[in-house]
């Protein structure tokens, strides 16, 4: 609006154009403001934490910050010979004595051989040898009641235990149980941030959603998320006592606790082809407490480069509509499905935000969700505390946002790392 | 499984050597085998297209010289190291190289030994070595750091 010369401010209303540049009384129009912009994003950052909790073992709540826990799997009705046999040796060395007792019957199914159990001496002292150079024989054997051949066998040859056979009078022979595997433990890990905001910022009016109230606390919870999210992949377990706060604990990462299938893919992507992935992924299926899928959470560069691999080697799965990529309500990210030489099924998310990082974007985590435990401490899950400021603060708001949590793997032969491979030829 | 050649021998820990190829312990007129360690127990290296190479109860063994001990020297995984059958020349090393396998040995509650601790420190001996290390069927967690520290070293330092 231009004045007029002169003290007289009045003016025709044709003369008030909305191109007139200098006009204070116009307000200031956002196509969209930077902080919508950045909401618009439709993949959900903190993925990990969200199937955390879809997990069927999630929503566990713990009153010590120690947990512990152990494998335990059905006992397997074989194992191997540990060292050579002659055709006259009654000694013999078996990698598990315990799978047979007293009265029990060995089968070793590529020579046809069957032998009577007749000793077991577990821990190798009483200093049993054999013709074929075993000094730690742990088992002898009758050779002839059971009829048959008997031949040599070799070392490594499969051992199968057979029926105890029983006669007419015979006792009950001993059996044998399993003990669960290495006993493991983790630690519950709490964190949490908070913001400050004077009170005069609270009531300011301003044109968008940026230093508001909400705007801050979206901001605070996303950043504790995302870093929440890093400890849940990459943390090491620790505990120290500090003077003032006392003990902290940091529970494992997956990182740390994933310690059998890892695969390096190094820096040339030509060694990223699909009978690489393949084979890497195969052997995590093979465990009895296998799930029949799994979820392979990857980076940007993995995520593309793992679906044009399986696209060139056929082993996308397609979906309903008949593409290959779609966008996964439950977890918020963009996935597809593909299949493992054997049948196995792997669900690929992309999660950008926690391998964000260029060095980071090939790195992904082969995640089983039936080995998978996630809860927080009782009472202390994802939660705001509000007005934490000081009754001296009268022109401040400080709230925080606070979770503890813990992520445990219980068979780590299920899940794996896949590391490289993708990196472009300007970055070796 | 990718096919494992190059004269790789896979060595576990039960008494048997499985090789997949028939390179023996020390072949005639060829040069010795490298031992790599790693700690995770089946790490799979991408060595061509189509062709990992895949530890065994955290070992590989592989030919000095050849292709594959060149690119793992090469690329320098950090969780892969070679193992050398000489003890690292300065007490210092020697010293690191001690706290590193007992962080590793010693990484239970309470700082107990663990099994797996166990089985990677097991796995930089060969295993006619790590018998005479038992005693009785027991194996002494202590005494089997002592001995990696006197014999045993990483190349390229700890």
């Amino acid at each position: 609006m231009e004045r007029k010369a002169g003290e007289i401010l009045t003016t025709y209303p044709e003369e008030i154009g909305v191109f007139e540049v200098e006009n204070r009384f116009r307000a200031h129009l956002w196509e969209d403001s930077p902080e919508a912009v950045r909401m618009q994003k439709p993949e959900n950052d903190a993925q990990l934490i969200t199937y955390m909790n879809m997990l069927p073992r999630a929503s566990r709540e713990w009153n010590q910050p120690l947990m512990r826990y152990s494998v335990d799997t059905a006992p397997d009705e074989y194992t191997t010979l540990e060292s050579a046999v002659s055709a006259a040796d009654v000694y013999m060395k078996l990698a598990d004595p315990y799978l047979v007792r007293v009265g029990h019957v060995i089968i070793l199914p590529k020579s046809g051989q069957q032998m009577l159990v007749t000793a077991v001496d577990d821990d190798a002292s009483e200093g049993w040898t054999n013709d074929a150079g075993c000094a730690t024989c742990n088992v002898t054997v009758n050779r002839t009641k059971l009829g048959g051949v008997a031949v040599t066998a070799s070392s490594g040859d499969v051992v199968l235990s057979g029926a105890p056979y029983m006669g007419e009078l015979s006792e009950l022979r001993a059996g044998s149980t399993t003990i669960p595997g290495d006993p493991q433990y983790n630690y519950i890990t709490m964190a949490g941030i908070y913001f400050v905001i004077s009170k005069m910022q609270l009531e300011a009016a301003m044109t968008s959603n940026f230093a508001t109230l909400p705007k801050e606390m979206e901001n605070i919870k996303h950043q504790l998320l995302m870093k929440v999210q890093n400890s849940m992949f990459f943390a090491q377990r620790s505990t120290y006592k500090d003077g003032d706060e006392q003990q902290v604990y940091i529970g494992n990462g997956l990182l740390h606790q994933l310690q059998k299938h890892t695969l390096d893919l190094g820096t040339l992507e030509h060694n990223a082809t699909w009978k690489n992935y393949n084979d890497f992924l195969e052997p995590m299926f093979e465990s009895d407490l296998s799930a029949l899928k799994k979820d392979f959470f990857v980076g940007a560069r993995l995520f593309r480069d793992l679906l044009n691999t399986a696209r060139t080697a056929g082993r996308i799965e397609l979906n309903p509509e008949g593409k290959t990529t779609y966008y996964s309500p439950d977890l918020g990210s963009l996935t597809f499905d593909i299949t493992t030489e054997s049948g196995k099924m792997v669900t690929v998310h992309e999660e950008k935000r926690a391998f964000k990082a260029i060095e980071m974007s090939d790195w992904g985590f082969v995640l089983d969700r039936n080995n998978l435990g996630a809860g927080q401490y009782k009472g202390l899950g994802p939660q705001w505390f509000m007005d934490l400021q000081t009754n001296a603060e009268i022109l401040k708001k400080k709230h925080g946002f606070f979770m503890s949590w813990a992520l445990n793997v219980f068979d780590d032969d299920t899940m794996g790392i896949v590391r490289g491979g993708t990196q472009g030829l300007v970055n070796r | 499984m990718a096919k494992v050649n190059d004269g790789i021998v896979v060595e576990n820990n039960e008494g048997r050597q499985q090789k997949e190829t028939s390179v023996p312990e020390k072949p005639k007129g060829q040069s010795s085998l490298a031992r790599f360690w790693s700690t995770k127990e089946r790490h799979q290296i991408a060595i061509a297209p189509g062709e990992n190479v895949v530890f065994n109860k955290h070992v590989l063994l592989v030919e000095s010289e050849g292709k594959v001990a060149k690119l793992l020297r090469q690329i320098k995984v950090a969780d892969i190291r070679e193992v050398i059958d000489t003890p690292f020349e300065s007490e210092a090393e020697q010293a690191r190289f001690n706290k590193f396998l007992n962080s590793i040995v010693y990484s239970g509650e309470g700082n107990r030994p663990t099994r797996r601790g166990m089985k990677m420190l097991e796995s930089l001996f060969p295993l006619d070595e790590f018998t005479k290390i038992v005693d009785k069927g027991v194996i002494q967690p202590d005494v089997a750091i002592l001995r990696a520290v006197k014999t045993k070293s990483f190349a390229g330092g700890i």
